[in-house]
C-alpha cells in the first residue's frame, strides 16, 4: 500500500521480467501486470483526463472523469466502462479511451460538476472541452466549488496529520474539520490548498503569517543580518517565491534583502547562505546548535588525547547513537513514539537544511543526522526543499572526505502514508543508529575500554586489527585512521586530483560565487566536526579549495587558519603552488599523533622543510618541527569556531595572513582556535590562547 | 457542565473496555456512546480518538457518516417515523408533516424544551403494519395524522410523571449475554448432538400441544409480547399445564427430565419467530388443532385459554380460515428458509436441536470433509439471496482458491443490513431462526476453513442483535462455536458488528469497510472481496437468508433446494409482501412462480374497489412492474430483464392511490440521503434528478426535463462507482418506461393518484352537513363554517394533511386535481 505512488511515479517502460500487452486506441502497449490503464495511458501520451488523481496519492475513482470502455477477446463481445485510475491492465485487455460510450459518460459526468461549479475555471474549461450543455440542471449557488474529490483529505492523511476530513454522506457530504472548529491538528502545510483542483479551499499569506482553516500559522521568516552577508546571491537563487534579492548598499557593498511580509517562511535562503548571514526565527542557528548537543552528554574526548599522555575520561557504558533528524511540520513525528535518542527538527521546510547544520550535527556526537522530504509536489512552499537533497550528498562527501561513513548524512523521501516518515526514522536508527557506539571487539577486557561518550564517536586507545571491509570506520580508532589517510591519498590523486574535479565528485556547484564561498564557510564547522569525531586527517584538499575561497572572498596569502582543530590534530593548509611543490617532493600527509606514537614511521617525510605559520602557543611550534617543518608565529587565530565571517574577522584573518606571507611561511598550522562559546573543556593541552 | 462531563466521560472509559482498543471497534463504541448519552458528545469522540490512535477527523468523519448517530443532544423522547417505502406508500410523509407542525421543529430537530426529537428512519421492518410511528422503543402501528395530536400529549404526560426522567440507559449487550439461560455442558463430539436431539424431539413429541405466539417484527409492533405474558397468567388461572421451556435443565448432560413431563401432559407456550401474516397479528397458533388465531389482544388470553382447556375455538378470533393448513396466504408457499422461523422459540437451542437444528453440522462433522458441504452447496445451485443471484458455490470455491493462494484463512460474513425499505426478511430470520443462521455460518466456515465471521447486524434491529449474541454464546457453551467445535480439530469465532445505520453498508465493499471500523464507502470491485475483502483477507459474505439455507440444503441434500425453482434459479425465494395489499407478510415461494400468485392469490390482491396500479421489487434499486407484467415467473434474470431486480425481497404492492411519480421521487430522495457521496455521478446525479422530480411534483417541469431527468439517470447506471449508484436510476426509469403518462399528466398540472400536494386541493362538496367536525381538526384552522352549514376549506391555509376526510362523517371532503372546479 504505502509504497504505491512512488512505484506510480515510475513511468518507464517495463524492461524485461514481467510484461503484458494491450491494445489502447489500436496501439499495442506493454505494461507491467497490474498496472492501471491510466498509468500506461499517460506512458503512452494518450490524454485521459482525471481531476481526482495524484501521482502522489493512493487513486481512489471518485471523479469517473477517466471512464474508459474495455473489452477483451475471451469476453464474448461484452464491453463495460471502468475507470482508468484504478483499472489494472492484463494480457490481450482492449481499451478504447475516446469511443462514443466514453465520451458520452464523460460528458454526463462533467455537466454534473459544471453545475456544481459555476465559479472554478478548471471545471468550467474541462466542461466547455467536452461540448457539455447544463441547460436544465440546478446551478450550485452556494459559492463553493469543491467537487469532492477528497485530494485534501487524502493528502492531509498521507502527508500530514489527518487534520481534515469529509463529514456526513450523501448530497451534504463535505470536507471539513471536526466539529468544524480550526483543526488542533492542522499544521498549516496547506497541502490540501496546493492539491486542490477548484482552489476552493481558502488558504493564503497574511501580514503575520498564513492563514487555512480558520486557523494562522506565523510565519518563520528568515532574516538577514547584513553584516554577515557578502552579496553572493545564493539567496536570491533559492528563494521559490523570488521573495529575496540582492541590492545595492548606499555604501556601494551588495547585500540580499528579504521583505518579512512577504516571506513564506521555507528557509530555503537560510540553507543556502554561505556566509551564515541569514537565519530564521523560531530555528535560530545558535538555538539549534545547542539542541544538537544533547544536555548532559560528556565531553567529546578526542582520541588523540586518549592516546597522548592525557589521561583519559573515566569509560563509560557504550551509549545507543543520538540521531538528528531534519522533518517538515507534516511528517507527523512531533507525536510520533520515536526511537529512543532521536532529536527532533521540525521546520517548514526541510530546504532550511544546510551543510554545515547536516556536519555540525555529526560534529555533535549525533550517529547520524537524516533529512526527511516530503514530497513535494504536494508541498505550498513550492518544493523549496529539493536543495536539501543536494546539500545532504555534498555534507555526506564532506564526511567521507572527513572519514566518517557518509551514509550518516541521508536525504530520504518516506514512503507514502501517515506512518511513512516514522518508518523511514526507524529503518534510519536501524541502519546507522540502531547499535551501541563503541566496540565491544578485542579479547583483551582492558583493551576493550571504550570511551564513547557519543554517538558515532569511537576512540580506541589500543589499536585492534579489524577487517576495514566489513566495519565501519568509526569504529576502529587508529589504525583506522591510517587506513583512511592512504586511501585518501590515493584518491587525491586519482579521484579529487583538483579542486574543480573534485567540486565535481561531490557534486558541489563550481562556477557560481556561492559555490566555492560554500566550501570556504564549511571549513570551520569540518574542523569542528573532526575535531570531536577525533579523525585526524588529512584536509589537504579541503585546505587547497578553501584557498581558493580565500581568494575569492578577498583573502589572498600563503596559508589558511581553520579554527577549531584540538592538539593532536594536524592540519596543514598550502597555497595551490606549494601544494603542487610539496606533492612532488613527497609530502602526502603528516599525522602528528602517529609520529608521536611512533606509529606512523612508514609515513612520508618532507624533503623539504616548509615554514608554517602558527599562533605562537607553546606546543605548537614543537609539533611543527617535530613534523620537520619550520614554525612561524603569527598571532591568534584569526577565525572563529564557527563558519560565519564577519568583516573585521576578514580584516583580522587578512592582517595574519599577511604576517604569515611576510615571514615566507607556505602553510598555516592551527592547533588552537579561538575560544568561542562552543569551547570545548577537557584539554590539558591548550595553549591557554585567547 | 464540568463536573457533569468528568462523570460522562468515566463512562466513556467504561465502554472503551469493552472492546479491543482498534479502528475495527470503532462504530461498535460509538453506537454504545450514543446509546449511553443519546448523542455523542465532542470530548468523548475526542478521547475515542486518542484511545484507539485513529485521526480524531476520522471518528467525526464515521461520526458524522452513520444515521444512528448525533451529534447533538437528543430530546428525552425521540420519536422515530418510518420512512420505509412501505410506510411511504400509506402515507408516512402525512405523519412526518404533521409531527412537524406539532412539534414545530424540522424533521431531525428537538423541541427547545428538550422533550422530543423527531427524527425519520429508513425502515424499522415493520412494514405490514405501516404506517409506524416509534416512540422512544414503542412502536405505534397504522398511524394516521389524526392520532398524533394524542401521542405527543401521552409522551409529555409520561415525561411528567414521577420517576419517567431518570430512566436508565438500556443494558448494554454484552452484559445481556451474560445472562444468558443456563449453560449446557460442551457438546464432546458429532454422536452427542444427535443423541440429545433425539431425545428431544422425543421429549417434544410426548407434549400435548402447543400455543405458539408470533413474535415476529409486526406482531411485536401490534402488542404480542403482552399476548403472551397474559396468556400465561390465564393458563396459571385455569389450571391449564403449561411450560415454556422445553427442557429447562441442563441438557447437555443428557439426563433429560421426560419423566417430570410422562406425569402431566404439558402445553409448550412459545414466543416464536414470524409466522408471516404479519398484518394480521398478534397471531396466536394452537397446535396440533391447527387453531389461527388473528388480531389478538391481550385481554383475549382467557378466552383461548379456555378454549384449549375445552377443546373448542374461539370462534370470534378466527380469521379467513381455521386454521394455518388450509390458509389461502400459506397455499402455495413452500418454506425452506423459513422452516423453522415461527414453529418454535428462537431462543431456545433445545427447541432448535428437537427440530433437527445443528444435525447438519453434526454431520458434515463426523464424515470429516469440508469438500462435502463445499460439493452440496453447489449442487443445489444457491444463489446469493441478497439480490445479485451470484452463485453461492462458485463464490465459496474461489475463496477456497484464494485463500490457499494467499496462505491465510477467509473470513466469512453474514449481511444482515437489511437496509431496502420495506424488506424484512432478514430480521424475521434473524430474530425468529437465530441458531439457524448460525448453524449456516459455522457450515460455511467448515467448509471455507474460515477461523472468524462476522454478522454484520443493522442497529434498527436491537431484538436480533440481542437474540444473536445470546444464541452465540448458548452455541460457544455447547461447543457449538469456539474452540474445537464438537471436538473436532476445528475453530470459529463469530461475532456481532452493528451497523450504523447507512443504506450503502448492504454494499459488501462498503460492509466490509464499515466492519474496519470506517466510513461505509464502497470501492471499485476490481478486485473481487473473496480475493481481497476484509482486512484485504479473502472475505465470504453471504446475505441471512442464504446462510440460513445452507444447514437444510448440507442435511437433505442438494435436490432439498433444487428440486424447487427454474432452472436458473433454484429452490425459493422468501419475500416481505407489503404495501397496499390485502394480506401483507412474510412469504416464501419457489422461484418461478408469478407475481400475480404472489400478490392476488397469496396476498389476496389490493383493498376492495382499488386498482392494482405496480408492484415494486428489489428495494430502492429496483423498479416498479405494471399490471401486464405480473405474470413474469420471478426468478433473477426474468426481473433484471423486465427493469427490476430480485434484490433482497422486498415486494410493495401499490394501488391507484399511489403516484409513480411520488413514488420515484420517495426512493431517489431516500438514495439521495443514503449516497455515501464518494463518485459524482451518484452524488450529484441523484441531486439533480430529486429536484427535477420536485419540478415534476410541483408542476413546474417541462417535456424537456423528463429527457434530463433520462439523461441523468443513463449516466449514473452507466458510469457510478458501486452498486447502489449503478442501480439508483432503475425507480426513476422504470416508471419513467411503464408509467410515463402518469409523468405526462403531471406536465399538464394534474396527479392522477391525488398525492403531490402542490397539484390537489381539499373541497368540502354538498353532502356536507356541516357537522364541525373538520372545523374542529383542522390543525391549521383552514376550513370555516357554521353549524349545519356547508364548510368550505381555504385552500392557501390547507396543508393537504387529510385529517379533514379522516374525520368527516358523510365523506363529504373530496380531493382534486388538475382542471378548475
Amino acid at each position: 500500500m504505502s509504497g504505491r505512488p512512488q512505484e506510480r511515479r515510475v513511468a518507464s517502460e517495463p524492461v524485461g521480467g514481467e510484461r503484458v500487452d494491450l491494445v489502447m486506441d489500436g496501439r499495442t502497449l506493454a505494461a507491467r501486470p497490474g498496472e492501471t490503464v491510466l498509468a500506461v495511458a499517460r506512458r503512452a501520451g494518450i490524454e485521459i483526463p482525471t481531476l481526482c488523481d495524484h501521482p502522489d496519492l493512493e487513486p481512489v475513482g471518485a471523479c469517473r472523469l477517466c471512464l474508459v470502455e474495455i473489452t477483451h477477446a475471451d469476453w464474448q463481445g461484452w464491453r463495460g466502462l471502468v475507470t482508468a485510475c484504478l483499472y489494472p491492465v492484463s494480457e490481450g485487455l482492449e481499451v478504447d479511451t475516446r469511443s462514443e460510450r466514453v465520451h458520452q459518460a464523460r460528458r454526463r459526468v462533467m455537466s454534473l460538476l459544471a453545475a456544481r461549479c459555476p465559479g472554478a475555471p478548471v471545471i468550467q474549461e474541462l466542461a466547455r472541452r467536452h461540448g457539455v450543455e447544463r441547460e436544465r440542471l440546478s446551478i450550485s449557488a452556494d459559492g463553493d466549488d469543491c467537487i469532492l474529490c477528497g485530494l485534501c483529505v487524502r493528502v492531509c492523511e498521507t502527508y500530514a496529520t489527518s487534520a481534515i476530513t469529509t463529514l456526513n454522506r450523501g448530497d451534504t457530504k463535505a470536507v471539513g474539520s471536526p466539529a468544524d472548529r480550526p483543526p488542533d491538528d492542522c499544521v498549516g502545510c496547506g497541502a490540501c490548498a496546493v492539491v486542490c483542483p477548484t482552489g476552493t479551499i481558502a488558504a493564503g499569506r497574511t501580514a503575520t503569517g498564513y492563514e487555512i482553516w480558520q486557523r494562522s500559522f506565523a510565519t518563520s521568516v528568515a532574516e538577514i543580518d547584513g553584516d554577515h552577508c557578502i552579496g553572493c546571491g545564493a539567496c536570491e537563487e533559492a528563494c521559490p517565491f523570488h521573495v529575496a534579492r540582492v541590492t545595492l548598499a548606499p555604501d556601494g557593498r551588495r547585500v540580499a534583502i528579504i521583505p518579512v511580509e512577504h516571506c513564506r517562511g521555507c528557509g530555503a535562503c537560510v540553507g543556502a547562505c554561505p556566509s551564515g548571514a541569514i537565519d530564521q526565527r523560531d530555528h535560530a542557528w545558535a538555538d539549534l546548535q545547542e539542541r544538537l548537543r544533547a544536555p548532559g552528554e560528556p565531553a567529546v574526548v578526542p582520541a588523540a588525547l586518549a592516546a597522548t599522555a592525557i589521561p583519559s575520561p573515566p569509560a563509560g557504558p557504550s551509549a545507543p547513537a543520538r540521531l538528528a533528524v531534519l522533518a517538515c511540520h507534516r511528517s507527523n513525528l512531533g507525536a510520533a513514539e520515536l526511537p529512543a535518542r532521536v532529536e527532533l527538527f521540525e521546520f517548514p521546510c526541510t530546504g532550511r537544511a544546510s551543510v554545515p547544520l547536516l556536519l555540525s550535527g555529526l560534529a555533535a556526537g549525533c550517529g547520524g543526522v537524516l533529512v526527511l522530504g516530503r514530497h513535494a509536489a504536494t508541498c505550498r512552499l513550492g518544493g523549496a526543499e529539493d536543495p536539501a537533497r543536494e546539500r545532504a550528498v555534498q555534507a555526506a562527501a564532506l564526511a567521507e572526505l572527513g572519514g566518517l561513513d557518509p551514509d550518516r548524512v541521508r536525504f530520504v523521501t518516506p514512503p507514502a502514508g501517515p506512518q511513512g516518515p516514522l518508518e523511514a526514522v526507524r529503518r534510519f536508527a536501524e541502519e546507522v543508529g540502531g547499535g551501541h557506539v563503541g566496540t565491544d571487539e578485542g579479547d583483551d577486557p582492558a583493551s576493550d575500554r571504550t570511551v564513547a561518550p557519543a554517538a558515532g564517536v569511537h576512540t580506541c586507545t589500543q589499536p585492534a586489527r579489524v577487517d576495514t571491509s566489513t566495519q565501519r570506520f568509526e569504529s576502529e580508532g587508529l589504525d583506522t585512521t591510517l587506513e583512511l589517510v592512504s586511501r585518501l591519498s590515493e584518491r587525491s590523486d586519482s579521484r579529487v586530483p583538483d579542486l574543480r574535479g573534485w567540486l565535481e565528485a561531490a557534486a558541489l556547484p563550481e562556477a557560481r560565487p556561492q559555490g566555492p564561498a560554500l566550501v570556504a564557510g564549511l571549513l570551520p564547522v569540518l574542523s569542528y566536526a573532526a575535531a570531536a569525531l577525533c579523525r585526524p586527517v588529512v584536509w589537504e584538499q579541503i585546505a587547497g579549495q578553501a584557498l581558493a575561497q580565500l581568494a575569492h572572498l578577498g583573502l589572498s596569502g600563503a596559508g589558511i587558519w581553520t579554527g577549531g582543530i584540538d592538539p593532536g590534530q594536524m592540519l596543514v593548509a598550502l597555497s595551490a603552488a606549494d601544494r603542487e611543490a610539496l606533492r612532488a617532493d613527497g609530502l602526502e600527509s603528516l599525522l602528528l599523533d602517529d609520529l608521536l606514537r611512533e606509529k606512523g614511521a612508514g609515513l612520508g617525510r618532507p624533503k623539504t622543510p616548509v615554514t608554517v605559520a602558527c599562533d605562537g602557543s607553546a606546543d605548537q611550534p614543537a609539533l611543527i618541527e617535530a613534523l620537520g617543518h619550520r614554525p612561524v608565529d603569527v598571532g591568534p587565530d584569526p577565525l572563529g569556531p564557527t563558519f560565519r565571517m564577519t568583516p573585521a574577522d576578514r580584516e583580522r584573518a587578512e592582517a595574519r595572513l599577511a604576517v604569515a606571507d611576510r615571514a615566507g611561511a607556505v602553510a598555516l598550522y592551527c592547533a588552537e582556535p579561538a575560544r568561542g562559546p562552543g569551547a570545548r573543556p577537557g584539554s590539558g593541552r591548550r595553549s591557554g590562547c585567547s | 457542565m464540568g463536573l457533569a462531563m468528568h462523570h460522562d466521560l468515566a463512562r466513556v472509559e467504561e465502554i472503551l473496555q469493552r472492546y479491543p482498543r482498534q479502528e475495527s471497534s470503532l462504530v461498535m463504541i460509538l453506537q454504545d456512546i450514543q446509546r449511553s448519552f443519546a448523542y455523542l458528545p465532542c470530548e468523548a469522540l475526542e478521547r475515542v480518538a486518542a484511545a484507539l490512535a485513529v485521526p480524531s477527523g476520522r471518528v467525526f468523519s464515521v461520526a458524522t457518516f452513520y444515521k444512528a448517530f448525533s451529534l447533538e443532544p437528543q430530546g428525552r423522547t425521540v420519536i422515530h417515523v418510518c420512512k420505509g417505502t412501505a410506510c411511504h406508500v400509506r402515507g408516512a410523509q402525512l405523519l412526518e408533516d404533521e409531527l412537524s407542525r406539532i412539534l414545530d421543529v424540522p424533521p431531525g430537530g428537538t423541541t427547545p424544551d428538550g422533550a422530543f426529537t423527531l427524527r425519520t428512519v429508513n425502515c424499522v421492518g415493520a412494514c405490514a403494519m405501516a404506517p409506524v410511528v416509534v416512540s422512544g422503543e414503542q412502536y405505534h402501528g397504522e398511524m394516521r395524522p389524526s392520532q398524533l395530536e394524542r401521542l405527543i400529549r401521552r409522551g409529555r404526560r409520561a415525561q411528567a410523571a414521577p420517576g419517567a426522567a431518570a430512566e436508565a440507559p438500556p443494558a448494554p449487550v454484552a452484559e445481556a449475554t451474560a445472562a444468558a439461560p443456563a449453560a449446557p455442558a460442551a457438546f464432546a463430539d458429532p454422536e452427542a448432538v444427535l443423541a440429545r436431539s433425539r431425545e428431544l424431539a422425543a421429549l417434544g413429541e410426548r407434549l400435548t400441544g402447543r400455543i405458539l405466539v408470533c413474535g415476529g417484527p409486526g406482531c411485536l409492533a401490534a402488542g404480542a409480547r403482552e399476548v403472551h405474558g397474559e396468556l400465561l397468567t390465564a393458563a396459571a388461572a385455569a389450571g391449564l399445564a403449561v411450560r415454556v421451556e422445553l427442557a429447562p435443565c441442563d441438557h447437555a448432560s443428557g439426563q433429560g427430565n421426560g419423566g417430570r413431563l410422562a406425569e402431566a401432559p404439558e402445553r409448550l407456550l412459545s414466543l416464536t419467530g414470524c409466522q408471516g401474516l404479519c398484518q394480521q397479528g398478534p397471531l396466536v397458533r394452537i397446535e396440533p388443532e391447527d387453531l389461527l388465531y388473528t388480531h389478538v389482544k391481550p385481554q383475549d388470553a382467557g378466552a383461548i385459554i379456555e378454549g384449549v382447556r375445552v377443546g373448542e375455538p374461539v370462534s370470534r378470533l378466527l380469521g379467513e380460515s381455521r386454521g394455518r393448513r388450509e390458509h389461502p396466504f400459506h397455499a402455495g408457499q413452500q418454506p425452506r428458509a423459513l422452516a423453522y422461523c415461527g414453529h418454535a422459540d428462537p431462543e431456545s437451542l433445545d427447541d432448535y436441536l428437537s427440530r433437527g437444528g445443528f444435525l447438519a453440522l453434526a454431520q458434515a462433522l463426523a464424515r470429516g470433509e469440508p469438500e462435502v458441504v463445499l460439493a452440496e452447496v453447489e449442487a443445489s445451485g444457491l444463489r446469493g439471496r441478497g439480490g445479485a443471484g451470484f452463485p453461492t458455490g462458485r463464490k465459496w470455491r474461489t475463496a477456497v482458491r484464494a485463500a490457499a493462494a494467499a496462505g491465510v484463512p477467509p473470513y466469512v460474513l453474514c449481511n444482515g443490513d437489511e437496509g431496502d425499505p420495506g424488506a424484512f426478511m432478514d430480521r424475521a430470520l434473524m430474530e425468529g431462526a437465530p441458531f439457524q443462521v448460525i448453524e449456516g455460518l459455522v457450515l460455511g466456515a467448515w467448509a471455507l476453513g474460515a477461523h472468524e465471521g462476522y454478522i454484520y447486524v443493522r442497529a434498527e434491529y436491537p431484538l436480533a442483535v440481542e437474540r444473536l449474541e445470546r444464541a452465540i454464546a448458548v452455541c460457544r457453551r455447547a461447543g457449538l462455536l469456539g474452540e474445537h467445535i464438537l471436538g473436532r480439530d476445528f475453530s470459529f469465532e463469530l461475532r456481532i458488528s452493528r451497523g450504523g445505520g447507512a443504506f450503502v453498508c448492504g454494499e459488501s465493499t462498503a460492509l466490509m469497510r464499515s466492519l474496519e471500523g470506517k466510513v461505509g464507502e464502497p470501492r471499485a470491485k476490481y478486485v473481487r472481496s473473496v480475493e481481497r475483502g476484509l482486512h484485504d483477507r479473502p472475505t465470504v459474505l453471504n446475505n441471512v437468508e442464504t446462510w440460513a439455507l445452507v444447514p437444510g440444503i448440507v442435511r437433505h441434500g442438494a435436490g432439498w433446494l433444487a428440486d424447487l425453482g427454474t432452472e436458473r434459479s433454484r429452490g425459493t425465494k422468501v419475500f416481505s409482501l407489503v404495501g397496499q395489499v390485502q394480506r401483507s407478510g412474510l412469504v416464501e415461494v419457489p422461484m418461478g412462480t408469478t407475481l400475480r400468485q404472489l400478490i392476488f392469490e397469496i396476498g389476496g390482491g389490493v383493498a376492495p374497489g382499488r386498482i392494482f396500479k405496480a408492484v415494486q421489487t428489489g428495494g430502492p434499486s429496483g423498479g416498479c412492474l405494471p399490471e401486464p407484467q405480473l405474470d413474469l415467473p420471478i426468478d433473477f434474470e426474468a426481473l433484471d430483464a423486465a427493469g427490476s431486480m430480485m434484490g433482497s425481497g422486498g415486494m410493495i404492492v401499490m394501488d391507484d392511490r399511489t403516484c409513480m411519480v411520488d413514488v420515484a421521487s420517495y426512493f431517489v430522495d431516500f438514495l439521495r440521503q443514503e449516497s455515501c457521496g464518494k463518485c459524482v455521478p451518484c452524488r450529484l446525479g441523484l441531486g439533480q434528478v430529486s429536484e427535477l422530480l420536485a419540478k415534476v411534483k410541483r408542476g413546474a417541469a417541462v417535456a424537456a426535463d423528463l429527457a434530463a431527468i433520462e439523461d441523468i439517470c443513463l449516466g449514473m447506471a452507466e458510469s457510478s462507482l458501486c452498486g447502489l449508484g449503478k442501480s439508483a436510476p432503475n425507480p426513476v426509469l422504470s416508471t419513467l418506461r411503464y408509467f410515463r403518462e402518469e409523468y405526462e399528466a403531471h406536465l399538464a398540472g394534474r396527479c392522477p393518484a391525488l398525492v403531490c400536494k402542490d397539484l390537489i386541493r381539499y373541497e368540502i362538496d354538498e353532502t356536507c352537513e356541516g357537522c364541525m367536525a373538520c372545523v374542529k381538526r383542522c390543525p391549521t384552522g383552514a376550513i370555516s363554517g357554521q353549524k349545519e352549514q356547508r364548510h368550505t376549506i381555504d385552500a392557501d391555509l390547507c396543508t393537504r394533511c387529510g385529517i379533514c376526510r379522516a374525520v368527516c362523517p358523510t365523506d363529504s371532503v373530496v380531493v382534486l386535481s388538475g382542471e378548475a372546479t
